[in-house]
């Protein structure tokens, strides 16, 4: 049974009074111990599938249809009360932003024994201080003591990143979903930190959601990867396979707009136009008014093509054969 | 001739050293890519640069005024030739006056006779934007049109030289790469100096032909970019060369290249400032702040062993 499996999930948002799909029949599992990487740019829906993974969707936000298996559990069944204690247990998230996302009137301390108070009531005081120790020093950070002690403000965009995951840790998730995890870090601490989840995932075993839009990272990190566009995944793929040879115009252009001081002499790919809006969404292939292989043929919906091991939503693969 | 011209360059904020002793040369025409981790003084350089922030000591000439203790004529006229494009294009553009306002106002300003100006067609056909946009406002652009529209105000009084501070932050892949498409053809084709400040080493990489890597308020290494990113020799820009992630699973990489993360500028290390981060680091490092060597080729770097580097590229 894979970690995650999201099954036909289609998520609307209400927007002027009309609930318009942010997702729409979106499929995907994570394996057992994968690092997925979920590519797309802003608005592509990459965001809300993540959030949906926990049941965690902005105001607005509603699971129209699907299903979401995480662990085994159907998370859109669970009650309030089992959710409160899924989320954290079972399956954990960090964002882009972990500034925002500690509370910066407690000690790190604090916020553990916070998390420890609704998942580890059982254990005795200084076991609890004792874990929490530990997962700090886990995750690389150079003096446990003094951090648990420390407000966030106290501590650089690295530490705080290192102490969200370490949270994340304290409960030993079979999946961990990353938001955008090293976006706001520096080059040299993004390394840091990317090294840190792979160790995560090849000393514990834990599954990785990891969204991005930045395919260096992806590249570095994942073992396979979907791409988003206007809802939907247009590509999944194993990693080296996807970089090696993208099947989707889509995923084809998002590889060759990357800059890279190794290829200084071509010109970069762009993209014409904008993502379709969640109120216009056109007929047929999202991405067809922005293509430049579009034909008749994309007017009507892109059937999902499944080619050795991984799936295109495109008609191209079919024409070109 | 150079369209900026500093030397020893330092601006102080208290005890903060932001911007500590910064020599640097730009030819007219050139592009320098000006990078380094948040806090290593670049943006603080820049601005230096042009004059919106006090140096504390040192020489500036920019667009050939002489930027420190500039009079009011002086002043207006490196405002003119050399413009800044700001990093939040919405925060610089004022969210009343249409695009159409926007692009004329630096012509107003400037009191430009009508026979230098662009037309508003013009200009928005300069950054590839449809000229029915002249009617829109702000917050009717995406973020890649905003920063356009930017770029066509900062460019509409063919300045001598362009500066730009994280030209595609925020922006999207598709759209960032339009940006660095556009910046590179126009620089080209308007003959215009173009310092480029960021983080991303891939960006100054693509976009620049020189490259001044920065760290704790010190340019470490300055040269050809092609040159320095293939053969550093400077052990911090061989970190970040490193540390970038290759969109390539066949080129992985062991690990993080270094440990730790920048030091507060409000208390720098002893010696060279890269020491307790730097894998090669000896009691030298420790105690004495190397100063910028020259290597030949157009190359300097601020490292006591910077000439063992280029003999036995760093690993």
């Amino acid at each position: 049974m894979p970690a995650v499996a999201i099954e036909d999930l289609t998520v609307t948002y209400r927007i002027d009074g009309r609930p318009r799909p942010a997702l729409h029949d979106v499929s995907l599992t994570v394996g057992d111990g994968e690092i997925l990487g979920l590519v797309g740019e802003s608005g592509c829906g990459k965001s809300t599938l993540a959030g949906a993974v926990l049941k965690l969707l902005p105001p607005g936000g509603e699971v129209a249809g699907g299903s979401v298996t995480v662990d085994g559990h159907d998370v859109f069944a669970l009650s309030p009360e089992e959710l409160r204690r899924f989320r954290g247990g079972r399956a954990a998230m960090i964002f882009q932003d972990p500034f925002t996302s500690l509370n910066p009137s407690f000690t790190v301390g604090k916020q553990i024994a916070l998390v420890q108070r609704v998942h580890d009531a059982d254990s005795s005081a200084a076991a609890r201080r004792e874990r929490a120790l530990g997962v700090l020093g886990e995750v690389g950070l150079p003096d446990p003591a003094t951090v648990l002690r420390a407000y966030p403000y106290q501590l650089s965009g690295g530490q705080r990143q290192r102490v969200m995951i370490a949270l994340a840790l304290l409960l030993r998730p079979a999946v961990l979903i990353a938001d955008e995890p090293t976006s706001a870090l520096d080059v040299t601490t993004q390394a840091q930190i990317l090294a840190l989840l792979r160790w995560l995932r090849d000393e514990h075993g834990t599954a990785i959601l990891f969204v991005s839009h930045d395919l260096g990272s992806v590249a570095q990190l994942c073992d396979r990867v979907a791409v988003m566009y206007a809802g939907r995944t247009v590509e999944t793929a194993d990693v080296a396979d996807l970089f090696a040879a993208p099947q989707h115009p889509y995923t084809r252009a998002l590889l060759g707009a990357v800059p890279s001081w190794r290829r200084r002499a071509e010109e970069l790919v762009t993209i014409p136009g904008r993502p379709p809006s969640l109120t216009d969404p056109p007929d047929g292939c999202a991405f067809a008014p922005r293509c430049p292989h579009a034909g008749p043929a994309c007017a009507s919906a892109p059937p999902l093509i499944e080619l050795a091991g991984r799936t295109v939503r495109c008609v191209l693969p079919e024409v070109t054969g | 001739m150079s369209v900026i011209k500093a030397d020893n360059v330092r601006t102080h904020f208290g005890k903060v050293r932001a911007v500590d002793g910064v020599t640097l040369d730009l030819a007219d025409g050139a592009t320098l890519g000006l990078v380094g981790e948040s806090g290593s003084g670049k943006t603080t350089l820049a601005r230096t640069l042009l004059g919106l922030t006090p140096a504390t000591s040192g020489t500036i000439e920019t667009a050939g005024v002489s930027v420190r203790g500039a009079g009011r004529a002086a002043r207006r006229a490196l405002h003119r030739d050399a413009q800044l494009i700001y990093q939040d294009p919405h925060a610089s553009l004022s969210p009343r006056l249409r695009v159409d306002a926007l692009l004329t106002e630096p012509y107003r300003i400037h009191k430009v006779p009508d026979a230098d100006r662009w037309s508003v067609a013009e200009l928005l056909d300069l950054v590839e934007l449809p000229a029915e946009h002249a009617g829109k406002y702000p917050h009717e652009l995406s973020g890649g049109q905003a920063r356009r529209v930017g770029i066509a105000r900062a460019i509409a009084l063919r300045p001598r030289l362009l500066v730009a501070d994280e030209p595609t932050a925020g922006l999207d892949v598709s759209a960032a790469s339009a940006v660095l498409n556009l910046l590179r053809r126009l620089t080209s084709e308007i003959g215009l100096a173009y310092l480029m400040v960021t983080h991303n080493l891939d960006t100054v990489g693509y976009a620049a032909d020189r490259i001044a890597v920065m760290y704790l308020g010190r340019i470490v290494e300055q040269g050809p970019v092609a040159d320095v990113l293939h053969r550093p020799a400077h052990p911090y820009t061989h970190a970040l060369v490193r540390a970038l992630p290759v969109p390539d699973p066949a080129a992985r990489t062991a690990g993080p290249p270094v440990t730790g993360e920048p030091p507060s500028p409000r208390n720098p290390p002893s010696g060279c400032h890269f020491h307790p981060r730097c894998p090669r680091a000896t009691d030298r490092c420790r105690t004495e702040a190397p100063e910028p060597l020259d290597l030949g080729d157009d190359r300097r770097a601020a490292c006591h062993y910077a000439p063992d580097h280029l003999e036995t590229p760093l690993v």
